[in-house]
């Protein structure tokens, strides 16, 4: 397994905040020494990340010299910020050694909340959208195909929408609970997997995309699968642990090759002297990169559950929403309930926001008290925007407004699109079509779905 | 009678030693964007978090009265701004004589940095450098960001009159206490 977050033993003050912030209480130590992480417990949520201040001070007597301590790290040696205690493992320079590899082909996905996160990096206000500039950056990086997470977050919904209705039709396991969080996945696995059939079978957008490269992908571009490294970049630190679970290999070998936190990206362009905020905008490759505003709001907390009734709605009743923004579903402060009639069906849902709050409703189930049928959780506190891998916000009194700017610039996004349902994508329509079949088909199952294993 | 200087301090009851209020200091003073990733030079915050046995508590600059450091400047590169006691940067040239008067040790000396870069001075072969400290936030009109994002509280900004007045309040109130019984 790979540890994807660490603490530095020798850069920790002990000061203990990320003792505070971990929602599964998986850190711990003395009082005023520095503090260790239980890989038992560790969801790789990487909040702790985020929140660490202690950093190794200029020309410090440490053991390591920052040169050392960025490479053990895994980043690129032209990285200037300040090396903090916490921190997650880098896989930064292997990417730019695959790019800059001419035997190899490779192909990138980003997804939804690193567009409003990336240009804080660059010195830009919090929250504003680069999708354009980040798909430029991305060609002129060297990727060969330039592909969108957003697109399989649609086809994710297409996927989890059907097995959601199945599951209230035939009687099956429910709640379903949402399953493109890696930390909750984890968590579950780890603690409660008694609950394990709970979760949706579906894979995360991540890993759907990381199938179709190798595969769909592959046959499109008339390309070697073996030939292709797979890259994501993700707002999240958890999901470098997702991309190397064993089972995540349907496309033959391991379908996601390497993760990118945004920062990485961001170190990346640095890396390459990419000239960022001047960068004219475009747009992804066909056919894995056209997505809807429904695929993009996976990056906050609810917007799964939102794009999910909003194909569901339609699915199940024929006609389309009144209104297609469901509000009783955004902006959760940890629990946020709602009932939404679907035809003759009340669908009750849950939305948790931090993983820390879903111990009531975990209690509701195994107590049989629980009457919703979706839980929708997110591992960080207001979904994918607030990552571990996102940029890291330097003022904590800052935090809330960033967050509020990134989440509003998300639903922006949404709002601007021409398309707001995912099943309303023609590139879904079409990989249903020319290579998937239908959702919950045989090739589906072979390729976007998975299973769980008891862990701890 | 002069108005005395306002100055920051630390209470190590309260102070955790996660140096966000280091991190916060060089943040305002030098770095253009909310995220990390605007870090472009080693960090130089202005107070410095120090640990004595098992107390932490950050270490600034007292604004003293009659600045020990500004007497031992030969280059009259430290002066008083109204109340802060302040460092003219162009005119130091790191002579180190404040670093010794000191009596807090709240001053550094730190390497000049131009568009992320080391200013290295072409006869010497060295960084070029010059004197830090707190000053207190001079152009910020919310005064001091360390006190703002301390997440224990444990920084205030001592206005010494106020305080002076304070210990009065109590030392009366002490007696009184005494008499009531």
């Amino acid at each position: 397994m790979q540890y994807t977050v660490e603490i530095d033993q020798e850069l920790c003050t002990g000061c203990h905040r990320c003792i505070d912030v971990c929602p599964v209480g998986a850190i711990g130590g003395p009082a005023g020494m520095a503090a260790d992480i239980n890989y038992d417990k560790c969801c790789f949520c990487g909040q702790c990340v985020q929140i660490c201040s202690a950093y190794q001070e200029y020309k410090s007597e440490t053991s390591a010299p920052r040169e050392t301590k960025m490479k053990d790290r895994g980043l690129l040696a032209s990285v200037r910020e300040p090396l903090f205690a916490a921190h997650n493992m880098g896989h930064a320079q292997k990417v730019w050694e695959a790019i800059n590899n001419p035997n190899v082909v490779t192909m990138v996905q980003c997804a939804p909340a690193v567009r409003v996160g990336l240009a804080e990096d660059f010195g830009v206000a919090s929250g504003e959208l680069v999708a354009g500039k980040m798909i430029t950056a991305l060609r002129k990086l060297g990727f060969d195909r330039v592909y969108d997470t957003n697109f399989t977050a649609d086809l994710t919904i297409m996927e989890e929408g059907s097995e959601l209705i199945k599951r209230i039709q035939e009687n099956g396991v429910l709640p379903m609970f949402t399953s493109c969080c890696p930390a909750w996945v984890k968590y579950v696995e780890q603690e409660h997997f008694e609950l394990h059939e709970n979760l949706s079978t579906c894979k995360s957008p991540q890993q759907m995309a990381g199938a179709l490269f190798k595969t769909y992908g592959a046959q499109v571009d008339k390309l070697e699968p073996k030939k292709i490294v797979s890259v994501s970049v993700m707002p999240c630190t958890a999901k470098k642990f997702e991309a190397s679970r064993p089972e995540m290999n349907a496309s033959g070998s391991q379908d996601v090759d390497l993760v990118l936190t945004t920062r990485e990206l961001a170190n990346l362009i640095k890396h390459a002297g990419i000239d960022f905020k001047s960068l004219k905008p475009s747009q992804p490759d066909s056919v894995l990169g056209t997505y809807t505003g429904a695929g993009h709001i996976f990056g906050v907390t609810g917007g799964v559950m939102e794009a999910a009734l909003r194909t569901g709605y339609e699915l199940i009743t024929g006609n389309p929403l009144d209104d297609i923004n469901i509000l009783d579903v955004r902006h959760s402060q940890g629990v946020k309930r709602a009932t939404l009639q679907v035809g003759d069906l009340a669908v009750k849902t849950v939305v948790v926001a931090g993983l820390e709050n879903a111990a009531p409703i975990i209690d509701e189930i195994k107590n049989g008290t629980a009457d919703f049928h979706f839980v929708e959780v997110m591992a960080c506190p207001q979904g994918c925007i607030s990552g571990g891998g996102q940029p890291k916000v330097l003022l904590e009194t800052e935090r809330k407004q960033v967050y509020a700017s990134r989440m509003a610039s998300m639903y922006k996004h949404d709002e601007e699109l021409p398309l707001r349902k995912s099943h309303d994508n023609p590139e879904i329509t079409k990989v249903y079509k020319d290579f998937l079949g239908k959702p919950l088909g045989h090739k589906s199952h072979e390729l976007l779905h998975t299973h769980y294993c008891r862990r701890g | 009678m002069e108005k005395l200087s306002h100055f920051v301090v630390g209470d190590g009851t309260k102070c955790i030693g996660c140096k966000a209020c280091e991190v916060a200091c060089h943040a305002s003073h030098s770095v253009n964007g909310i995220t990390a990733g605007n870090i472009d030079t080693p960090v130089f915050p202005k107070l410095f978090v120090t640990r004595v046995e098992e107390v932490t508590v950050p270490v600034q600059c007292h604004h003293c009265e009659d600045a020990p450091c500004a007497q031992a400047c030969l280059e009259k590169a430290i002066y008083f701004a109204g109340d802060k006691v302040l460092i003219d940067t162009d005119k130091c040239k790191a002579c180190k004589d404040c670093l010794m008067a000191c009596p807090f040790g709240a001053v550094e000396l730190v390497s000049q940095f131009v568009n992320g870069e080391e200013v290295i001075q072409e006869n010497l072969k060295k960084p070029r450098m010059y004197a830090n400290k707190c000053d207190l936030c001079d152009t910020r009109k919310q005064g001091p960001i360390c006190v703002e994002v301390c997440p224990k509280q444990a920084l205030r900004l001592v206005d010494p009159h106020k305080e002076k007045k304070e210990k009065n309040r109590k030392a009366v109130a002490t007696i009184v206490g005494m008499f009531k019984k």
